[in-house]
């Protein structure tokens, strides 16, 4: 057991930053004066993005090294997740700045949960075995339904904390029954040692795939995957904005964090044929997240059917990742894009619907006059999602696509042609966001009131959204650093 | 095997299974039976406060299931933890919001009409895929656990260890954050 | 000795008992418990397999032992979830009191 103190920085900060961030809350009660747990909480973000990009762009790290005798992994693709959680905390804590200005709310424990969350976050992508991704996922989910139930005075709020926290715990304990099964079919609960000592006996085959199966109900019920979608569009639309903004992003990446390590290094397919099924998946999630946003008349409830299309997506391109090498750089890229626009789109949610008390789409008529920049940058995130150059989400879908034609495999091409129809159904509900505020009258037309911070939050994810495709070279060679998975011993 | 699956004449099959039966088995298929029993209790009896009492129960019978696996330590902390801890947890969220759920104290099942062949044939195909697997595992002589654990805790598996203890400080902060009266007084 | 496939066997029966409550129970609190049935029936999977396999090792032992940390934690949290909602309804039914008085 070799290691420094230094692979482990990260989530040192963030386990001390959070501890420190309580006590930061117990000090600044009140709310006027200096917003001590919001810059805190920058703070500590910040210090611990710092040591992650010098460990992914230093190069030690892209072989892959592990920490404690193979339980951690120290690799790009755990490195590109950690980069990915801190920025949308970020981003998130600056959303939150502006939700909760005028509500009543627990301060410092809040964004002490944020940071702890996103330590669930780091320490899930690089979890290499079975306990070690049990005990994070659990960690991420528990601070989840926390925070989704935060307005404890909403009863929306609640309502989703405890569909969350109902879905959530059925799900980890389905997966945990499965993860049981092949700790008995292997002996072993490490990841890369169960791809390098299994053996199928012919006759446990089936066992085999129920226990994979089993794993995919615990993994795909975090990154909103049919049929385990179920509590997305309630909690999305039930939980306080911001808190949305952080589970369709950091909590969807980290699902596909460990999705993508556990079936690339551990059940790889020369074990098992998964390729088929995540296909099957894929093309059931894109088509039931894209065909029923179509009627969503709540802007956070389409936003959820987007999400759990988009999961349909990148499913696409975890399936290309058995008959492809460009597979796993085309997801990392796409879950790259896909943060920044999801997180703008989010931030002007957030920004309009406490102004206009409403979360209707129909009550974003008018947009255009009322908040200018904020309906602009919303087009462009429509555009995005729907994957409608010249955005961010154009580049990523092109990628996703691009791996699965390269592979050859026809199974694949037929489900990408299902992606582009999805794409085309799913353009309709964007733009009809788009219409409204464009296009329809609206009944006040009095400006809306657009603080710098939230200025600041969408200037800067539409300039991601259009930086990532203009100037896609850094990202695209990030990706590809970043696919260096842990994958001896 | 002591127990002929492909054996065609039923009364030679209970003679087979009864010849076989040693203390240790005897044992099992009590305790396995008591756990069975609670636990169908626990998730049929109309009264909810009776269905904990029975959760209580069946706790007990998988620590004795642990025991006959000579898992000491393991059932020492099912005992302290689920019983001692969750129970008590239970309880008292139960008894906070009984007003609310005054009607429904009196738990009525439903849809179990549905619910009863799905969960049927999930248990069928489990039994059928997990049960009749060929294993071909015997086991070792087997010494006390705890040493073992003790180790393991605390060098293969530290870092989730230390991790855990973070999940618990979370847990309480949250739970203690989202049970609490929030007086009005309190802006922040 | 015990077979292994007998432990399994009531691993599998607990687990499918709590899928029942699950399925059928209303409230909550009574979905929680069925939870709990089926993070048993887990763990019982999991010492089985430890005692079979590598008596020496136990890795199945430290499994079920963040298993059972990780169900006390959830059913604080969720608990705690439960709680709120109740507090919020009771508020809310308080406040239609005063309203209907005045």
């Amino acid at each position: 057991m070799n290691f420094s103190l230094f692979y482990l920085s990260p989530e040192l900060i963030l386990a001390l930053g959070g501890i420190a961030a309580l006590f930061v809350g117990l000090a600044s009660k009140s709310r006027k004066g200096f917003p001590w747990p919001e810059v805190f909480c920058l703070l500590v973000l910040a210090a611990a993005l710092v040591p992650t990009i010098a460990m992914l762009t230093m190069g030690r790290v892209t072989s892959g090294t592990s920490i404690f005798g193979g339980i951690f992994a120290v690799d790009g693709l755990a490195m590109f997740f950690k980069i990915v959680a801190l920025i949308s905390t970020g981003i998130v804590t600056l959303i939150s700045t502006d939700f909760f200005r005028r509500i009543r709310f627990h301060r410092g424990e809040y964004y002490a949960l944020l940071i702890f969350a996103t330590l669930a976050i780091t320490t899930l992508a690089a979890s290499a075995d079975l306990i070690m991704i049990y005990l994070t996922l659990e960690f991420l989910s528990l601070t989840s339904y926390i925070l989704a139930g935060y307005l404890k005075q909403d009863t929306k709020s609640n309502e989703a904390a405890v569909k969350y926290f109902l879905y959530g715990s059925i799900a980890s304990a389905v997966m945990i029954y499965g993860m049981s099964l092949i700790y008995g079919l292997t002996g072993t609960t490490n990841i890369v040692e169960i791809a390098s000592t299994f053996k199928v006996n012919p006759a446990s085959y089936s066992l085999l795939y129920l226990a994979v199966v089993m794993l995919l109900a615990g993994f795909g019920y975090k990154i909103a995957m049919v049929p385990f979608h179920q509590w997305s569009p309630d909690v999305y639309e039930g939980a306080p904005t911001p808190v949305t903004a952080f589970l369709s992003v950091g909590s969807k990446a980290a699902g596909f964090a460990v999705l993508i390590r556990v079936f690339a290094t551990g059940i790889s397919t020369a074990i098992l044929d998964w390729a088929g099924l995540i296909m099957v998946l894929s093309a059931v999630t894109m088509t039931v997240g894209n065909l029923v946003a179509i009627p969503q008349t709540n802007i956070k409830r389409m936003l959820a059917y987007s999400s759990i299309g988009q999961a349909g997506y990148l499913l696409l391109g975890v399936a290309a990742m058995a008959y492809s090498s460009i597979a796993l750089p085309s997801v990392l890229l796409y879950i790259f894009a896909y943060t920044f626009t999801n997180l703008g789109a989010f931030a002007v949610v957030s920004m309009i619907s406490t102004r206009i008390k409403s979360d209707y789409i129909r009550d974003y008529a008018g947009l255009i006059r009322r908040a200018p920049a904020a309906a602009v940058a919303m087009v462009f995130f429509m555009l995005s999602l729907a994957g409608i150059p010249p955005t961010a989400g154009f580049l990523g879908k092109f990628y996703i696509f691009a791996a699965a034609i390269q592979s050859g495999n026809s199974w694949l091409l037929a489900l990408t042609i299902v992606a582009i129809i999805n794409t085309i159904i799913s353009v309709y509900y964007y733009m009809n966001v788009v219409r409204y505020m464009f296009f329809v009258k609206a009944k006040r037309i009095e400006p809306i009131e657009q603080p710098g911070i939230m200025n600041f939050v969408i200037g800067m994810t539409f300039a991601m959204t259009i930086i990532i495709l203009v100037y896609a070279g850094p990202f695209i060679s990030m990706a590809h650093i970043s696919s260096g998975m842990f994958k001896g011993i | 095997m002591p127990f002929d699956l492909h054996s065609i004449n039923l009364f030679d099959m209970g003679k087979q299974f009864v010849f076989t039966l040693t203390l240790q088995k005897i044992s099992f298929l009590a305790v396995a039976f008591m756990t069975f029993a609670s636990a169908v209790a626990v998730v049929t009896m109309k009264n909810i406060f009776h269905s904990l009492l029975f959760l209580v129960l069946t706790f007990l019978g998988v620590a004795g299931i642990y025991l006959l696996l000579s898992a000491d330590f393991l059932a020492a902390v099912q005992v302290l933890v689920y019983i001692g801890a969750i129970t008590v947890l239970i309880m008292f969220a139960l008894m906070l919001t009984s007003k609310l759920m005054a009607k429904r104290v009196s738990q009525t099942m439903e849809q179990w009409i549905v619910a009863l062949p799905v969960t049927l044939g999930i248990l069928v195909v489990l039994i059928r895929l997990v049960v009749l697997n060929p294993w071909g595992m015997k086991a070792a002589p087997a010494g006390p656990t705890t040493g073992i654990i003790g180790t393991s805790l605390m060098t293969k598996y530290l870092l989730p260890f230390e991790l855990a203890s973070i999940v618990l400080l979370v847990a309480v902060v949250g739970a203690i954050l989202l049970a609490k009266e929030d007086k009005s007084d309190d802006p922040s | 000795m015990i077979p292994l496939e007998w432990y399994l066997a009531l691993a599998a029966v607990l687990f499918c008992t709590g899928i029942f409550g699950v399925l059928t129970r209303r409230n909550a609190i009574g979905i929680l418990m069925g939870i709990e049935l089926m993070l048993n029936a887990a763990n019982i999977n999991l010492v089985a397999f430890a005692r079979y396999m590598h008596p020496t090792i136990l890795t199945g032992h430290i499994f079920a032992i963040f298993v059972i940390t990780i169900a006390a934690a959830e059913a604080a949290v969720g608990l705690a979830i439960i709680i709120s909602i109740y507090r919020n309804i009771e508020l809310i039914n308080v406040d239609k009191i005063n309203v209907m008085k005045w």
